[in-house]
Formats: structure tokens, C-alpha cells, sequence
């Protein structure tokens, strides 16, 4: 990681190349990069494509040294594919391959020996946990970059991450290779971010503990885009893949901040029939979610259709007719699921559909609230979602960059994280901008961006009080006993952090981490 | 993280005191950011203690500066056994006859949930010295407690302190009588004499904090006229009915039959004696219609308010306890109707006088959204 120089991009940071311009950045021109075309001459007539083990599959890609393997987190922190391909890489003597991970979890600890050992070099996805600790020392050998699901998508579709070799965990799989993730003793509900992976990956592997009888229908991934077969004793801890159930929040700042968020919509005529909304599986998105049912149970309306993140309380909504159509991009509990599996009306979704920014429109334009969170906040309405104040890696960005193209973006955040105030002048890393970003809702009162006259103007009309982010930071530093003292960022870089459409918008920097 | 710091609940710290030269060694979660502060206002406390010949140790896991420089307090009085240092007077808006719905318990030893406290909007915020406090945690309640009450932003709600009894209560009555607390409770009140006691110290510190009494025995019961007149402090009463019931032998129903009895004569105590009765802490947390009936019932005996032991029982017992419509509409009639110069009127068809201008005016202040 060698001195180089580094130019402002146009939120004023300091990046090595290619610099973010603007929301949507430039029109793209050309067209898609595309998988290997193949026959069926080369695949086995009776449609089984099952190979004897990893090893042997990984072996017969043609995965050399170098190469790029990409997964998905659908599995989450119940993965177990992860480590038997690395496993079977180092056997067959493949090393020095970087791993593109829709997004990495704790469990994916078990990594760091192949890390040292040289069989993986680096890893271009979400960073965060004892993977984020390690890329924050500076213990990876190149930079990560970190992108959106969107940009994740996008960065495949153009070619930018050619992948050689994808490997899907497929909770059901029939020998051909169709799959799906709603049925299967380790059921992750929705496969979306396996999508582009399929698509365009030169060679597909499709790992199954639930080998079914073809076809596998309905089949979320279609076996004409996969290689190979391979049948594993288990790919997940079913435990830790979605939760046997999800607890609405008890915690009274979520609560408020929950409610806030709901009169907020209220008050702006947003909340109303034939209304959407997306909001995430944390506890001020359930608490939103539960006092917004209220209401439209009271009023006697009904959403047109929400996105998630589904969970339980999404599926009530559903199932209880008070929205439409559930829009489903990643599942996290039995109750999201079974209801994935059974309803119709419960849509199984992708990057490609949800969040692609080089496309023919996404959905995240196209609804009318979305709840998101964030680590920082700026006096400007810019925002942080990867890092610490300290400087260290918190998050990957999620769909958290591009949920921002909704029409009406809130974070809905806390005043501080402990003693420290999630307001302040300067971001430590800079992942969303302002024209994005509408409203702030906190357990202290909401402030709605300057830009958004006529929201303000609504709101004030229906008797909602407002604040401004210079009173709330004044409330949480006064509390604190100060500012933070800013992170250094004089250290290598480390990652970078990408906007939607693959520019680079910041970097993050080497830190020493607390003892 | 260090293992130590494994050990303290998020938002608190430790902090250990050893003979030593002013030495102050930090281990934080969030030294990169506040570690040079927590060693200023660690210092600083040395420093109102006369810079002593002690060395500390904090250990912090992001607690707030109130929480700091209280722990590091509470360590240096085990050592040096001396009085608390005087702090700044802080203003209190002392309001005698507010609004007193619902009151909220928290533990003067769990300081890290005092920073939402307000959140569930509670008229009553009580930070507790006494029964939620481990004898051993009660120095370091006291000092946290002491320099929380201005430190923070209530939204509005009352801020008491529940003391300990005896001497150990009138001690931290006068360390607090210029908190900002609004007014303390004094539990297991049953004796005249202590209130007098406890009224001397406020005096001396110049303080004009009122009492909440906690009548949790029979004795304090028989003695409740007494107790109720021994001072003009005496803002609000209420009873202790889990203490009292087990001292009666009797077992607590939903329908209350085994507390009738006691209710009314507190009622009756309070009435005759200008303090208001709030009903006793309600432990219905998961039934909001049965939470709703024993909120309803209190204030239909004369109650004016309900203890909660959970958040989310406030907006059950403020949604019960909110007029009517139509009260709402008789009680305005009445407030227009009767006044100094007109002292009867007729509305909707009855007498109403000074009586009832004085419901009119506890019905409309019920009447807030919150």
C-alpha cells in the first residue's frame, strides 16, 4: 500500500481514482459483460450434473491460482460453505484468490488461517466483525472495496469483478442445478443475491444439503446457469440463519424513535392508503412497522405494497390484508419463510430488481418511504453507515445506499450510541449524501432537510413540532461532555467505500484498535 | 476488548482507588475518542477532594461524565470517608400540585438506563437509593445520582429520589436538597417525628423540595393523619401494598377487596389534609385492558395517579386515565361558568360551585396528549 496521490471528489474527499461526481453519475454507454456461452453438448443429457464432492468441482472449474470465488449471505451468520470451499481451494493447492462475498458475518472468522496462509489475498464485499478488526489493522493485503447489493450487481453486470468461479449455497437443489432457498432443513427463504452471481459467473457451483427430485419448482435460480452439483452433509446452522422467531423491541428509545418515525409520516401525508414503505428487521424498524399497522388499522387503510427485510411483522401485514404485496430482498425469521413459500403475494426479489442502479428503474425509487439507520450523521444531512467514530469498520453498506433513492428517506436514529453523539460536523467516512437524505427522526424530535421545503411545510401545517440537527447535536454533546475527538485518519488506506454506481466516495483507514 | 472491560455493563464503568500520587489510569471503549475528557473529569474530582494521596483506575465501557465522575466519588468517600464535596445549587420548577399519573422506578445502581428515562414520558421520574439498590452499590447511587438530576434534560417529568430510611436517608436528603430533585420519598414512613427531622435538614439547605410519603406498614397507617400533618412538605402519599399486605397476611387479587380498606383510609388521610393520593404501583404489564380497569378504578376511588413498573404501562394508564369527551365539554362549561364573581351556575342541568370548579380544572389538566 505505497503513497499515491489521492484527488477531491465532489463531497470533498480524498480518493485514489476514480472520483464520485454526483447521485446518479455518468450514463453508462456499451453493453453488459456476459457468462461464457456453452452447449449442451458439454453437460450431462439426463440433466445430472452432480459431481462426487467440492473438491472434485472446484478441481473440474478449472479455478486457477488468482482466481476470483464469489458466495452470497444468505445464510448468514449460519454459514458453513464458506470454509469447506477455501478448504477444498488449499487441497487442490489454489491460492492467492480474492473472495467477493455479497457480505461477510462473524462466523466467517474461521477465514482469517486461509488469510494468513495465502489462500485467500483479499476480499472485495462487506467488511465488518472480526473480518472488518482485521481489514481496520491493515492485516489484508490489498485494499477491500466495499459496495452496495446495487453497486454489487452493477460491478458484475459491467464487468468491473469478472467472477471465475461462483459457489451457491442452495438451501434445495434438484440435480440439474435449479434452486431455491424456501424449503430445505437450512431455508434462508430468499436467494437474491446469488442472482447476478448465477448470471454472469464463468463457472457455477450450487452446494446443497436438500438434494430434491427435478424440478425443483418454484426454483428462485434456474439450473441453465449452473455447472455443477454438490451435495454436502450440511451448509448452514439453520439456527443461525434466520431466527425461530423475531421479538419485537422493548427498548424505549426505540420505541419512540419508532413512533416519531410514524407521526413524521403521518404528519408529511405520506402514510396513507395505497401507500409503500421498506423498512429493516432492527428494532426501530419493528417498532415503525407495529405502530404503523395501528394506524392503518384504525383509519382503515392498507399499503399497497412494503419491502423488507421480512420478518414476522411484515408477514402479518400481509397476511392480515393491510399491505398487498410483501416486496422480500433477504428473509430473517421461520415466520418470513414459511410465508415466502406459501404466498404468492409475498415476491421473492433481487439486486437486479431492487436496487440496480444501471438498469431500466429500480424499486427503490419507487417507494414512497424507506426507514434506514446510520452511524453518523453530518449538519448537512450527509451520512456514515460503515464506520465508528473511531474510525473502525462497523457495517457493510447493505442496501443501504441504494434504499436512498427512495422519494422519501429517513434515518431513524438515536441521538448518541452510548456517550457518543451520533451528530457531528465531519463524517468519519462519508457513504451517503444529502440530496438523498430527507428527514432525520431521533428519540429527541425529527428535523427535515432544508432541501425538502415542502415537507417541512406539510408537516408544520399538521401541527408536527420540529427540531434542527444543530439543536440535537447541542442536546447529545452537552450530554457527552463535548465533541469526539475525530478519528485519525493519517493511516494506510484500507477499503473503499463505493457509491451506487461505482465510484469511489471515500476511503477507510488503517486504526489501532482498543486493547 | 480487554477482558476487564467484558465486565461492565455498556454505559458504566469501574473504578478503583488505591493510596497513590493522583495518578489516573484509563481503560475505555472509547479512548480514541473521549479518553483525554474521562481523565480531566476524573481529575477534576480529585481535585474537589483536595487532590488526595490516591491513584486511579477507571475502567469504562462509553458511561456518561455524570457516571464517571460519580463512581470515581463514591471510591474516593470509601477511602477517605469524608462528607460529599458541595456542588453548584441547581434550579428546580417545584410544582406542589402537578400532574402525577404515572410514576417510573429507576435504579440509582443501573445509572446507564437514566439517559432514556424520560423517554416513556412518565409525569414522575423516581431515581431509587433504597430497595433496587445493593447495600454495597448505595455510596455509588448517591454520587451518581447526585450530579445526574442537572446534568440531564427530563422533558418535563418530576424528578424524585426514593432515600433510604434512618440516618442514612436524612444524610442524603441534605446531600440532595440542591440537586434539582423536585421531591424526595421517604419509604416505610411511620414516624412524625423523622419527617420533622427530614424538614429541618431541607430548611437548613435552604430547599423547598416536598415529600412523597411511602406508607408500606399498619403502624404507618394508624400513625397516617400524624404523618400527613408533621410537615408542610408533605406533597403526595401513597402505599407500599406489597410490604403491607404481607405484614397483614393477606394474599394481592386483581379485584383488591384485601386493600379496600387501607386504600380509603389513605384516601380519606390525604383529603383532609390537602396531599394528594397516588394509588400504589401496578404490576399488571402484559394485560393492557386489565392495566386500563386498575388505572380507571384507582381514579374513580380519588386517586390521582398509578405506579408503574414497567415504560410501557405509561401510555396504557394515560390513555385510561384521559377525560372523556364529554367530561372534557362539561369541564370547559364549568371553567367558563364559575369564577370569583359567579360563584353558582347551572350546567347541564346542575348545581355547580367552587367544588366543582376545581374537578373542571383536574379534568382539563388530564386532558394533555403526551
Amino acid at each position: 500500500m505505497s503513497v499515491m496521490n489521492l484527488t477531491k471528489n465532489a463531497v470533498g474527499r480524498e480518493v485514489p481514482y476514480r472520483g464520485y461526481t454526483g447521485i446518479y453519475g455518468e450514463i453508462p454507454t456499451g453493453t453488459k459483460a456476459g457468462a461464457p456461452l456453452r452447449s449442451v453438448a458439454q453437460y450431462p443429457s439426463n440433466g445430472d450434473k452432480r459431481a462426487a464432492n467440492l473438491v472434485e468441482a472446484i478441481r473440474a472449474s478449472g479455478l486457477k491460482n488468482g482466481g476470483t470465488v464469489s458466495t452470497h449471505h444468505h445464510l448468514r451468520n449460519g454459514d458453513e460453505v464458506a470454509i469447506q470451499i477455501f478448504s477444498a481451494c488449499e487441497e487442490l493447492g489454489i491460492g492467492d484468490l480474492k473472495w467477493f462475498p455479497s457480505a461477510v458475518f462473524p462466523c466467517h472468522e474461521n477465514l482469517i488461517p486461509f488469510l494468513e496462509r495465502g489462500v485467500i489475498r483479499s476480499i472485495e464485499g462487506s467488511l465488518n466483525g472480526p473480518l472488518g478488526d482485521y481489514a481496520s489493522r491493515g492485516l489484508l493485503r490489498e485494499w477491500s472495496v466495499l459496495r452496495s447489493h446495487g453497486n454489487r450487481y452493477r460491478s458484475i453486470q459491467a464487468g468491473e469483478v469478472h467472477i471465475d468461479l461462483a459457489v451457491i449455497a442452495a438451501p434445495a437443489c434438484d440435480s440439474f442445478g435449479n434452486m431455491t432457498g424456501a424449503i430445505g432443513p437450512s431455508a434462508c427463504g430468499v436467494l437474491g443475491f446469488a442472482v447476478a452471481d448465477a448470471t454472469y459467473a464463468d463457472h457455477v457451483i450450487a452446494v446443497t444439503d436438500h438434494l430434491v427430485d427435478f424440478p425443483c419448482a418454484p426454483w428462485q435460480i434456474p439450473g441453465n446457469d449452473v455447472d455443477q452439483v454438490v451435495v454436502v452433509d450440511r451448509i448452514g446452522d439453520s439456527s443461525k440463519i434466520v431466527s425461530g422467531t423475531t421479538v419485537m423491541t422493548s427498548s424505549p428509545e426505540r420505541i419512540r424513535i419508532g413512533e416519531n418515525v410514524a407521526k413524521f409520516a403521518l404528519a408529511a401525508g405520506i402514510l396513507r392508503d395505497g401507500w409503500s414503505f421498506q423498512a429493516g428487521a432492527g428494532g426501530v424498524s419493528l417498532a415503525f412497522t407495529r405502530v404503523a399497522s395501528q394506524i392503518m388499522r384504525d383509519q382503515g387503510i392498507t399499503a399497497r405494497f412494503v419491502r423488507g427485510g421480512s420478518n414476522k411483522y411484515l408477514v402479518e401485514m400481509l397476511e392480515s390484508g393491510l399491505a398487498k404485496v410483501l416486496l422480500d430482498g433477504q428473509t430473517f425469521d421461520l415466520e418470513g419463510v414459511r410465508s415466502v413459500r406459501e404466498n404468492r403475494n409475498h415476491v421473492m426479489t433481487s439486486p437486479y430488481t431492487s436496487y440496480n442502479l444501471h438498469g431500466k428503474g429500480h424499486f427503490a425509487s419507487m417507494i414512497d418511504l424507506a426507514v434506514l439507520g446510520a452511524t453518523e450523521v453530518d449538519l448537512d444531512f450527509n451520512a456514515n453507515v460503515v464506520s465508528h467514530s473511531d474510525g473502525r469498520l462497523l457495517h457493510g453498506i447493505g442496501g443501504w445506499q441504494d434504499a436512498l433513492f427512495s422519494p422519501c428517506t429517513v434515518l431513524a436514529v438515536p441521538t448518541m450510541r452510548g456517550r457518543v453523539p451520533i451528530l457531528r460536523r465531519r463524517l468519519t467516512t462519508f457513504c451517503g449524501p444529502s440530496e438523498l437524505i430527507d428527514v432525520v427522526v431521533t428519540e429527541r424530535g425529527t428535523a427535515i432537510n432544508p432541501r425538502r421545503q415542502d415537507l417541512i411545510q406539510k408537516v408544520e401545517d399538521a401541527g408536527m413540532k420540529l427540531t434542527t440537527l444543530e439543536d440535537l447535536l447541542h442536546g447529545a454533546e452537552t450530554l457527552a461532555g463535548g465533541a469526539p475527538k475525530e478519528a485519525d485518519q493519517s493511516g494506510d488506506i484500507v477499503a473503499l467505500i463505493t457509491w451506487v454506481d461505482g465510484t469511489i466516495l471515500d476511503t477507510v483507514r488503517r486504526t489501532e484498535l482498543p486493547k | 476488548m480487554a477482558v476487564d472491560l467484558d465486565t461492565i455493563e455498556k454505559g458504566d464503568c469501574r473504578v478503583r482507588v488505591t493510596p497513590g500520587t493522583g495518578k489516573v489510569e484509563l481503560r475505555s471503549t472509547i479512548e480514541s475518542m473521549y479518553g483525554d475528557q474521562i481523565r480531566a473529569d476524573a481529575s477534576a474530582v480529585l481535585a474537589q477532594y483536595g487532590n488526595p494521596a490516591l491513584d486511579l483506575l477507571v475502567e469504562d465501557a462509553g458511561a456518561l461524565p455524570f457516571v464517571i465522575q460519580g463512581r470515581v466519588e463514591a471510591g474516593i468517600l470509601r477511602v477517605l470517608g469524608s462528607p460529599l464535596a458541595a456542588l453548584p445549587a441547581a434550579p428546580a420548577a417545584l410544582d406542589r400540585n402537578r400532574l402525577r399519573r404515572t410514576r417510573l422506578y429507576l435504579p440509582g445502581s443501573r445509572p446507564r438506563f437514566f439517559v432514556n428515562g424520560s423517554l416513556a414520558s412518565a409525569d414522575m421520574v423516581i431515581l431509587d437509593l433504597e430497595d433496587s439498590v445493593p447495600a454495597d452499590q448505595k455510596v455509588d447511587a448517591l454520587c451518581i445520582v447526585r450530579r445526574t438530576i442537572s446534568a440531564m434534560d427530563w422533558e418535563g417529568a418530576e424528578v424524585a429520589v426514593r432515600l433510604n430510611q434512618g440516618a442514612q436517608g436524612l444524610q442524603e436528603a441534605k446531600a440532595l436538597a440542591k440537586s434539582g430533585a423536585h421531591l424526595f420519598l421517604v419509604p416505610k414512613a411511620e414516624s412524625p417525628a423523622y419527617l420533622r427531622e427530614l424538614d429541618e435538614i431541607l430548611e437548613s439547605e435552604h430547599s423547598d423540595c416536598g415529600f412523597f410519603l411511602l406508607v408500606e406498614s399498619a403502624l404507618g397507617l394508624e400513625l397516617i393523619f400524624d404523618l400527613l400533618t408533621a410537615t408542610p412538605r408533605n406533597w403526595c402519599a401513597s402505599l407500599g401494598l406489597e410490604d403491607l399486605l404481607e405484614e397483614y397476611g393477606a394474599t394481592r387479587t386483581v379485584g383488591g377487596s384485601e386493600s379496600a380498606w387501607a386504600q380509603g383510609r389513605l384516601l380519606n388521610a390525604c383529603r383532609a389534609t390537602g396531599t394528594q393520593p397516588l394509588a400504589s404501583v401496578c404490576p399488571i404489564v402484559d394485560d393492557e385492558s386489565a392495566l386500563e380497569s386498575y388505572a380507571k378504578a384507582a381514579m374513580a376511588m380519588g386517586f390521582e395517579g398509578v405506579g408503574c413498573i414497567h415504560p410501557s404501562q405509561v401510555a396504557v394508564v394515560h390513555r385510561a386515565m384521559h377525560p372523556t369527551e364529554s367530561e372534557i365539554s362539561w369541564a370547559n362549561q364549568v371553567v367558563k361558568s364559575v369564577s370569583d364573581e359567579v360563584s353558582v351556575a347551572v350546567v347541564d342541568g346542575k348545581m355547580v360551585d367552587a367544588p366543582a370548579l376545581r374537578k373542571a380544572k383536574k379534568i382539563l389538566a388530564r386532558a394533555v396528549i403526551s
